[in-house]
């Protein structure tokens, strides 16, 4: 098992019932603090390494951001409002962390009643997939 | 690349046995009617590019990328504001 030093505490585990894009078959994951003081997390494959993913709250880099339920997914997970719903963006590391990029475009969400999950694809083509959180993004929205 | 100008409801194929039909417009969107053998596979550009970047975002969320980025956030300390 992948040495958990550098996560602390779990927080939820999270229910996909479609997966991830492009790992349709992984249904549960398990989500950890990085670190109590940042606002990075770590999402993990329940009971696996692989697939791993680091995760921040898009709100503490992008103000405004803002994303629409519809009453389709909202009903997928089970929830009453979107006020139940809870985003996080999927970050890609470089080797210099500086250029860290995060999928704005299709941000992961779940209920926080229920642990119900999914990778949101919004119609925004304003977010984008690479959206450079401390320097400028590398593509145009796409 | 190839352009064709079509009117809703006018079709044209790529190959024998892929047709495309445009279904209709409404206002900035399109309907597209795809007919395909099964083992074609379709897949939004948007989609192929979200799988493409979750599984180069899972082979970055390794134990030294994570110690890299956790040095350099704390160092930066400009993080530790923004957490509720």
């Amino acid at each position: 098992m992948m040495d958990q030093s550098y996560f602390s505490t779990a927080m939820e585990i999270l229910t996909f019932e479609s997966g991830i894009l492009g790992f349709e078959d992984v249904k549960q994951y398990i989500l950890y603090y990085l670190d109590d003081e940042l606002p990075f997390y770590y999402l993990r494959a329940l009971g696996k390494d692989h697939p791993c993913f680091v995760v921040c709250d898009p709100l503490c880099f992008v103000p405004g951001y803002a994303v629409r339920y519809d009453n389709e997914t909202l009903q997928e997970l089970g929830a009453r409002s979107p006020e139940d719903i809870r985003c996080l963006a999927i970050a890609t590391i470089p080797e210099d962390p500086a250029n860290i990029t995060v999928n704005l475009r299709s941000p992961v969400i779940f209920n926080i009643c229920n642990g119900m999950a999914k990778q949101y694809v919004t119609d925004n083509t304003k977010y984008s997939i690479r959206h450079g959180l401390f320097k400028k993004a590398v593509d145009k929205a796409c | 690349m190839l352009i064709l100008t079509r009117k809703a409801g006018e079709s044209f194929f790529i190959g024998e046995d892929i047709e495309i039909t445009v279904f209709d417009i409404q206002g900035e969107k399109i309907r597209i009617g795809i007919s395909a053998p099964e083992n074609v596979h379709i897949i939004r550009k948007e989609i192929k590019e979200i799988k493409e970047e979750n599984v180069k975002a899972s082979e970055t969320a390794s134990k030294d990328k994570i110690r890299n980025l956790n040095e350099y956030l704390t160092a930066s300390e400009r993080l530790k504001a923004c957490v509720r």
